[in-house]
């Protein structure tokens, strides 16, 4: 559905994108993931046609974005960080614009009445775009991007600024359209990429420096299992009976939120299920346990890991270059 | 381009501006016809399509400017039609036609000042009619492309900057040097003098004025449009290469 060979931008003398390659099926929800300033939104730029790059080739539904860019833009429905709209229209005006603008060949007010229902925006179809909130500016951003049913839905960071039931709103709006459309989200918000998207590409410093799937990006991140248990017992002995459990590589104390109990995290061996013979040494001993949580590395932790990582490599790199 | 046509016009009449747009222009004129004709007792308006209506087109096409490329820039628009499956041209060409659209609209009310010279004229012979018609048609095609040249120079300005208010300002000085360039030209060292007499918006207006329609002339400002609506679009896509 997308493919992208050897992309490379300049801004000036600074590199903004350096050889990034990917492909992207049909049917797939893609996430877009990086720092501030890595590259994602001039990476969007130019698959939607708006910028060009350097070097490289970006090729949407087959057609070439440089020798048939109308054909290829047919096919993307595009949502840029700051919606695209005109405060004085309104926003049945708008999206009837909008339609013209594409040169859609489904049937008009069919069709933009489909498309303020899948957006929930039909309450304020006749409103002024100016006047409207955060929230539903960004689903008229929506709308305009669902115009035409394009096969490709690109969306540049759509929940920013928002509230939190907005972003919740949005994120399920982006669930339920991935059901139909390939969709390529850029985002910093993490969790966000997590809850809706199958598959991760991370950019740093205009390279991707990782591209697979959310699941086995958090497998591979987690070597051992962690959890956080609170028992109502004796402070030492706790922690010696915790250490005496086969599996348990590490235990940390990390203090006491409830009177007469303790807290710690505790690593084990992946392979070893730690938490009936923890419950049962407990009961031995007439300690209660009080929490046994297991704890998950958020895609957050693992992401600033791989950023971190990649930025003290090309530290070394420089210091390497530097000492040769 | 329709659809950008059918939204631009539409924009100008959501708002008020389109209608002080207008009005302003009615006005100026207005006033410019009233010194230039009516206060002499004169059936002739070449002065008045001469010097007075040139800065009243400025002022027209530096108040359209404010809804030209910069706007789109400022609030980001410019990535929807950038990113919609539609040509350079026909989004250049769309901004363009609109302003043609307005400007032209605008300028009808000169049927109505020559309306009324023909009203009150104290000569009323079939001859003076049919060569007052004759001169005020060729006047009027000769402001409309000198308008229609002036658009395309400020579409050009607004496509190089983000400031509507840079983009007013800018149109506005460099009208005023086509229209001044003329006479400064003598004043100058040969390649400069060739090039700001090459330039010169208002001498190429003269015959109009006169009432004979010139090719030259004539060429000159649909030259000025297309290269102005060219260059229009090479900034545009030289930004995208940038």
């Amino acid at each position: 559905m997308i493919d992208v060979e050897n992309l490379t931008k300049h801004y000036g003398k600074k590199l903004a994108v350096n050889d990034v390659s990917f492909r992207i099926e049909k049917g797939e929800i893609v996430g877009f993931l990086g720092p501030n300033g890595a590259g994602k939104t001039t990476v969007m730029n130019i698959l939607t046609g708006y910028i060009s790059s350097d070097e490289g080739k970006v090729s949407v539904a087959g057609f070439d974005m440089l020798e048939d860019p109308l054909h290829a833009k047919k096919n993307i429905g595009y949502l840029p960080e700051i919606p695209p709209l005109y405060p004085d229209m309104t926003v049945l005006e708008y999206l009837s614009f909008v339609y013209d603008l594409k040169k859609c060949t489904l049937k008009k007010d069919e069709h933009i009445t489909e498309i303020c229902a899948v957006t929930s925006i039909i309450d304020i179809a006749r409103r002024r775009i100016g006047n409207l909130s955060k929230g539903y500016k960004q689903r008229v951003g929506f709308a305009q991007a669902l115009m035409g049913d394009p096969e490709i839905l690109i969306f540049d960071e759509p929940t920013i600024g928002l509230d939190p039931r907005e972003i919740i709103e949005i994120r399920n709006l982006i669930r339920r359209l991935g059901a139909y459309h390939t969709v390529i989200l850029s985002s910093h918000i993490l969790s966000e990429v997590q809850q809706v998207c199958e598959r991760v590409i991370i950019i740093n410093n205009g390279e991707i420096i990782r591209d697979e799937g959310v699941g086995g990006l958090l497998d591979a991140a987690t070597p051992t299992d962690r959890y956080a248990v609170r028992i109502a017992g004796t402070g030492d002995e706790v922690m010696r009976m915790l250490k005496g459990i086969a599996g348990i590589l590490k235990v940390e104390y990390i203090g006491t939120k409830e009177k007469d109990s303790y807290d710690f995290i505790v690593e084990s061996n992946k392979d070893i299920d730690i938490r009936r013979v923890l419950f049962t040494e407990c009961a031995k001993r007439g300690w209660f346990v009080l929490l046994l949580s297991r704890l998950g590395l958020a895609l957050e932790d693992i992401f600033l890991n791989i950023i971190d990582s990649d930025d003290r490599k090309k530290l070394s790199g420089s210091d390497d270059e530097k000492n040769i | 381009m329709i659809s950008i046509i059918g939204r631009e016009i539409t924009a100008y009449f959501v708002n008020p501006a389109g209608y002080v747009l207008i009005g302003s222009y009615g006005i100026l004129s207005g006033i410019c016809f009233v010194l230039s004709v009516v206060a002499n007792m004169s059936s002739n308006m070449i002065s008045y399509f001469g010097v007075w209506l040139y800065f009243v087109n400025v002022i027209l096409v530096c108040l359209l400017s404010f809804r030209f490329f910069s706007e789109e820039k400022k609030n980001k628009t410019d990535q929807l039609l950038l990113t919609a499956p539609i040509s350079l041209f026909s989004i250049v060409m769309g901004k363009f036609l609109s302003a043609v659209i307005i400007f032209t609209v605008a300028t009808l009310i000169n049927l109505f000042y020559a309306f009324i010279i023909l009203l009150f004229s104290s000569s009323t012979t079939n001859d003076f009619i049919i060569q007052f018609i004759c001169n005020f048609l060729i006047q009027f095609i000769g402001i409309l492309l000198e308008g229609y040249a002036m658009i395309a120079v400020s579409v050009f300005i607004s496509s190089l900057t983000e400031s509507q208010i840079g983009t007013v300002a800018a149109t506005f000085a460099v009208l005023i040097v086509m229209f001044v360039a003329d006479s400064i030209a003598g004043f100058l060292p040969g390649w400069a003098e060739i090039a700001l007499k090459s330039i010169s918006m208002y001498s190429r207006y003269s015959d109009f004025s006169l009432g004979i329609l010139s090719l030259f002339p004539t060429v000159f400002y649909i030259s000025i449009t297309a290269l102005f609506i060219f260059l229009t679009m090479r900034v545009i896509e030289k930004r995208r290469w940038a």
